[in-house]
């Protein structure tokens, strides 16, 4: 039932969210009352799209908090083990969750343009957002259209109101005075939605599914027709107050709404994926719907799974709560700039539409950045990739967005101090929407498959995401293409030694950097158009690092050298140029020879690219001609001092821009404000030297240096694990590394919490007393209270009572390894001492899923200079090897002792069990103490028995602590001994675990830059919004009038 | 101070951009591997991505002290080859339905640098396992 709550509200926020677009456009483009008319129908539209977004969240969050199974999206995402913060998680593990999410930041973000922007751009702004959250609603509508009809019905829905606009519009007549459309497009949404719910999940039209809806479930259908019905009359009523008044015509509205309703018809018709007919994937699928041909489904169509499968342990991470969230925040912010820039295209106010949408802007870039950190730093914490960027397809395509939005500020920034480049700041500002949207498509789309470690699952929804993207390109290129006359130029010449100047360089910079990855990384893309094989590039750190690394060096220097350009008084004083520049590059450099020759001398860091620097020289000494040869080398000599030159670079970039804010801060508590952007530039400055060490310098130091194994080795073997064996010491690169055990539940346990419980069983969870979080399962009888229920407090007691002997382990089955590190130096006579004190224990986890196979989280050392990172490769039951045994045949008397290559073995008594009622005649039992080469003494009670008919029939005595069988074969009534046969494991399982380490330098740099990025978009933003607050209302203040320079 | 013309300098712009956009093209198609069979990967001495199967499993073994997984897979033309991979069994190899492997062939054996599983949708399977069957 609340799955068909859901979807209704699903379908009402397709149905308005339609309303609202049209009526917004309407608004936007025309005058006086009609335009006020149909602007307020637009806002309760839109309010009744926001609403039914947040009822439809609200109801799949309901239905993952109270674990209803029936339906796939929380079968497939959720579980009872999850605790409340994961289940906000399992909402968007998935595409629909996501889509959802992302339809909600705008309803969210929407209501600022609404309620607190200025009304010169409400209507056109929100016009286009709602036309956003239009299609995007329309990816979880998750109807199947049963037959031709159903196309026929939304094709009216499009087709009526366009073909009439057209005809006025052709006649002469496009006045749109008429009321009758009204009615009649608010009478084909409320029958679409009617038809749409009517064949909501399942795929086929069926009349008896649709009757059922108006038996158990009756009433949420009326009481969601009714809704939907009033609505509608609602619209009426309101459109033809508001349409009684003036007519007057402002511009080609017809144009404008009959191009868009044509757009929406075709992408209707031809997103209908013609096998299934299906629009949209909805998150309130049944189960049975889903899966029509399970046998179960056929047997018992009620059946409801016990439990879900549960979240990605990979998710599983308070990271993944929040990054998501905050990258499609981004994403959904991208929206509103791209909003103001088409707004005024549409009205033709060129440039008004800078100052609404400049915080916007910024916001937009902090945003998306800081989503794509939390997603690096929950990489790196999380998975075993081994850092925090892997150059996977699904990264760069959220990266792509971010640098294209930056490129899009400084453009903007670029224009307002020049009054040039205004078409370029229009154009980037739109492509930085265009490319979240293609990046929309590539994740989703499942284009990517093999290529990427990490898409979203298939949803077939590709025909769709395509359409989306080309409603869009096609609209905005139309655009353009009939306005960019119109734009104005302003001046038509800039000097070179100027900030705009530089600013122009950074936005071309950017833009290519922006071009060359989505380029490498649209490669499937262009398998799937131009029918060629390629895979990805080979060798993805290295290939990016090659094509980025010159811009990178770039955009640092023109950032230093902006900066004092941006400030003029307070940059340069009045001195030359050259004069101040000369401070930053002076300390730039000293610094950087420090730093190196530190390296060189204090550390064995090792830039990762040395290697393929070495191989291509070799690749140069064997070139057959000179020709070829001197372009090797040059190649060569192009990259082989680019790490020394970012290094150099980035410095500069942190002095020349700590000299600025320095002197911004020290003038007065005016230029104060202004400090944003010099302290983000520094904290970009330093995520840049972060990212060079701790991704340039990185090292595997789970080296094994043993020196008699290496020599056994390949020589170009790459040995980056060790195999460690429970509590033996071995020496890796700087450690010495002990495997000290899997780390056990320690009493006193709190927390007992109680995940699930059928008629037998039920599953638990706990804390021990360092806070870990355990659980496991027991029969339910046993703990049961007097009152029926399980009794806790008799639970608690049992489980620390029997902490040894069972088995307990951490939740989720997940395994933590416990690995001691002892820092390892090499002391003045040579010989290597250990550094006990500074000794320090790690615990990466693992665990074995079902679906995933080995899922290890690593665990880290924070260090100051270096960060110490460590993930379990391989655990046993992935190398456990078949078994081979060992056997043993031996004549025993009483009181004799055999020896096996694991114990001795001793025959104490042969006793003889009563044998009535039993299949046998003679129980004969061998009394055995067997002593273990480990010094313990175990008792084994073989059994030989013979049965009424002669036959023999022997129990063997299994010991698990030595992996040893003993069978008691034979008594020789003649001499009176006794054969046993004993079967000893060879290879028993070990407890061992294989083990990589590496370690990350200055990676904390990087974090410690991120956190002074935010803080200066902080900044700029805080000072942006007190400027529009100052300004007011006053939203058409000629730009010219404004300057950042008249701070200085 | 020098001044440049706008409209020249977004030219150049312009210009640069397209060289970009074709230099990138060039280097992602050429820094790219094709997809290739083993048969036909004998012959490159270029780093290639084949996908197939994982077959044999009984056979594969993980060296612990060489740091070397070592199984077999079968190609779309059905040639079964002998793989080596530097590192341990890679985590989802077990439940992958199809893998890819980018590396060179040395000999007869396969030197893989990279495995990309490609595993199971939980959507799209077709098939539904119920362990914990029962009906409530």
């Amino acid at each position: 039932m609340g799955g068909l709550l859901g979807q209704i509200f699903t379908i009402l926020s397709f149905s308005a969210a339609l309303v609202a677009t049209a009526s917004f456009l309407m608004a936007a483009t025309r005058k006086g009352p009609e335009a006020k008319g149909w602007a307020s129908i637009g806002k309760v539209g839109f309010l009744v799209h926001g609403a039914s977004v947040i009822g439809t969240v609200a109801t799949l969050f309901y239905l993952i908090y109270t674990h209803q199974y029936q339906y796939q999206y929380v079968w497939s995402h959720s579980s009872d083990e999850l605790p409340v913060h994961y289940m906000i998680s399992c909402f968007w593990e998935g595409q629909e969750g996501s889509f959802l999410l992302w339809t909600f930041w705008h309803v969210i973000l929407a209501q600022f343009v609404l309620f607190a922007g200025s009304k010169a751009w409400r209507n056109v702004v929100m016009g286009i957002i709602s036309s956003i959250n239009l299609i995007l609603a329309s990816m979880i509508l998750g109807v199947y259209l049963p037959s031709f009809a159903g196309i026929l019905i939304f094709a009216l829905a499009a087709l009526i109101p366009a073909g009439y606009l057209l005809y006025r519009y052709f006649n002469g007549k496009d006045s749109f005075q008429s009321n009758g459309i009204i009615p009649v497009m608010a009478g084909v949404i409320a029958l679409g939605s009617v038809a749409l719910m009517a064949t909501r999940q399942g795929g086929q039209f069926d009349t008896a599914q649709f009757a059922s809806y108006f038996s158990a479930d009756g009433w949420v259908v009326l009481l969601g027709l009714l809704f939907i019905l009033g609505f509608a009359a609602f619209i009426i009523y309101k459109a033809v107050m508001s349409v009684r008044g003036s007519d007057r015509e402002t511009l080609n509205t017809s144009e404008l709404f009959s191009a868009f309703a044509a757009l929406l018809l075709g992408y209707v018709a031809l997103s209908t994926d013609l096998e299934s007919m299906k629009i949209g994937s909805s998150p309130f699928l049944m189960l049975r719907d889903a899966f029509p041909e399970a046998p179960i489904f056929k047997k018992n169509p009620d059946f409801v799974p016990v439990n879900g499968t549960g979240l990605n342990p990979l998710l599983q991470n308070p990271w993944m709560v929040i990054h998501p969230p905050t990258l499609f925040l981004g994403f959904a912010s991208t929206s509103f700039p791209f909003a103001y820039v088409i707004g005024g295209l549409m009205t033709k106010r060129y440039t008004e539409w800078i100052r609404p949408a400049v915080p916007w802007l910024i916001f937009s870039v902090m945003i998306l950045g800081m989503g794509i950190i939390m997603g690096g730093y929950w990489a790196y914490e999380t998975l075993n990739f081994g850092g925090y960027w892997n150059w996977d397809a699904v990264e760069n395509s959220s990266l792509v967005p971010w640098l294209a939005g930056v490129a899009a500020l400084h453009a903007l920034i670029a224009y307002r101090a020049s009054k040039a480049f205004l078409k370029m700041t229009m154009v980037m500002i739109v492509g930085t929407f265009l490319l979240v949207l293609y990046s929309t498509f590539l994740t989703r789309s499942g284009v990517l498959g093999d290529t990427s470690v990490h898409t979203f699952t298939d949803l077939g929804l590709s025909g769709q995401l395509v359409l989306l993207l080309m409603i869009y390109i096609v609209w905005m290129t139309a655009l353009f293409w009939s306005r960019w006359k119109m734009i104005p130029v302003g001046r038509r010449s800039i000097q070179t030694k100027s900030s705009e100047f530089v600013l122009f360089l950074a936005v071309i910079t950017l833009l290519a950097v922006s071009i060359i990855i989505t380029i490498a990384t649209s490669i499937p893309v262009f398998n799937n158009v131009l029918g060629t094989n390629w895979a990805t590039v080979r060798d993805p750190g290295f290939f990016y690092y090659r094509w980025t690394i010159w811009f990178a060096i770039g955009m640092a220097i023109l950032s230093g050298l902006g900066q004092y350009l941006y400030w003029k008084k307070i940059g340069t004083g009045g001195k030359k140029l050259s004069t101040v520049l000369m401070r930053p590059y002076l300390l730039a450099i000293g610094a950087t020879a420090l730093i190196i020759g530190a390296i060189g001398l204090g550390t064995n860091w090792e830039f990762v690219f040395d290697q393929r620097y070495k191989e291509w020289q070799e690749l140069a000494d064997l070139s057959g001609n000179t020709a070829k040869m001197g372009f090797r080398y040059i190649r060569l000599g192009f990259f082989l001092f680019t790490d020394e030159l970012l290094l150099f670079a980035s410095l500069f970039m942190v002095f020349a821009n700590a000299d600025v804010l320095i002197s911004l801060i020290r003038r007065n508590a005016k230029t104060r404000t202004v400090t944003g952007g010099s302290i983000a530039h520094l904290g970009f400055a330093l995520m840049l030297i972060g990212f060079l060490f701790s991704s340039g310098y990185d090292q595997v130091i789970s080296k094994n240096i043993n020196p008699n194994e290496l020599a056994a080795l390949p020589q170009d073997s790459r040995v980056d694990n060790v195999l460690l064996e429970k509590n033996r010491p071995r020496d890796i690169l700087g450690y010495q590394v002990t495997y000290i055990g899997k780390k056990e539940a320690t009493p006193p346990f709190t927390d007992l919490d109680i995940l699930w419980e059928t008629e037998d069983e039920f599953k638990f969870s706990f804390r021990d007393q360092t806070g870990d979080k355990f659980g496991s399962q027991f029969p339910r009888v046993v703990f049961l209270g007097e009152d029926g229920e399980i009794d806790e407090d008799f639970v608690m007691e049992f489980l620390e009572d029997k902490v040894d002997a069972l088995e307990i382990k951490h939740i989720n089955d997940r395994t933590l390894y416990g690995l001691r590190f002892v820092p390892r130096k090499t002391g003045p006579d040579g010989n290597p001492y250990l550094l006990e004190e500074k000794a320090f224990v790690l615990y990466p986890e693992a665990e074995v899923n079902e679906e995933m196979g080995l899922v290890a989280h690593p665990a880290r050392r924070v260090k100051a200079k270096e960060d110490i990172y460590v993930h379990v490769s391989t655990i046993p039951k992935d190398i456990e090897e078949a078994p081979e045994y060992e056997f043993y045949s031996f004549e025993m008397g009483i009181g004799d002792t055999v020896q096996t290559s694991r114990a001795a073995i001793y025959f104490e008594q042969l006793t003889s069990l009563p044998a009535e009622g039993t299949d046998y005649v003679l129980i004969a039992q061998a009394e055995l103490k067997v002593f273990t080469d480990r010094g313990d003494v175990l008792r084994a009670q073989p059994q030989y028995r013979i049965m009424p008919d002669n036959r023999i029939s022997i129990k063997d005595a299994f010991m698990e602590e030595i992996y040893t069988s003993i069978a008691f074969v034979n008594i020789d009534p003649s001499t009176g001994k006794m054969s046993l046969r004993v079967q000893e494991q060879k290879n028993p399982p070990e407890d061992i675990v294989v083990i990589q380490a590496l370690k990350k330098p200055f990676i904390n740099v990087l974090w410690l830059g991120t956190f002074v990025l935010l803080a200066g978009f902080i900044i700029a933003i805080v000072r942006r919004a007190n400027e529009a607050k100052k300004l007011g209302g006053k939203s058409v203040v000629a730009e010219s009038e404004y300057d950042d320079k008249s701070a200085g | 101070m020098k001044s440049v013309n706008i409209g020249l300098l977004v030219g150049i712009a312009v210009a640069a951009m397209v060289g970009v956009i074709a230099l990138a093209t060039w280097g992602s198609i050429g820094g790219a591997s094709p997809y290739v069979t083993f048969n036909e990967a004998k012959g490159l001495q270029e780093s290639v991505h084949v996908v197939g199967q994982w077959v044999n499993r009984d056979q594969s073994h993980y060296d612990v002290n060489q740091d070397i997984f070592t199984f077999y897979m079968k190609d779309s033309s059905n040639t079964v080859t002998q793989i080596r991979f530097h590192d341990p069994q890679p985590p989802n190899l077990a439940t992958a339905e199809q893998i890819v492997i980018e590396g060179q062939m040395e000999g007869e054996v396969f030197e893989a640098d990279r495995i990309l599983m490609k595993c199971p949708s939980k959507y799209n399977d077709g098939e539904f396992t119920m362990e914990e069957a029962e009906a409530s």
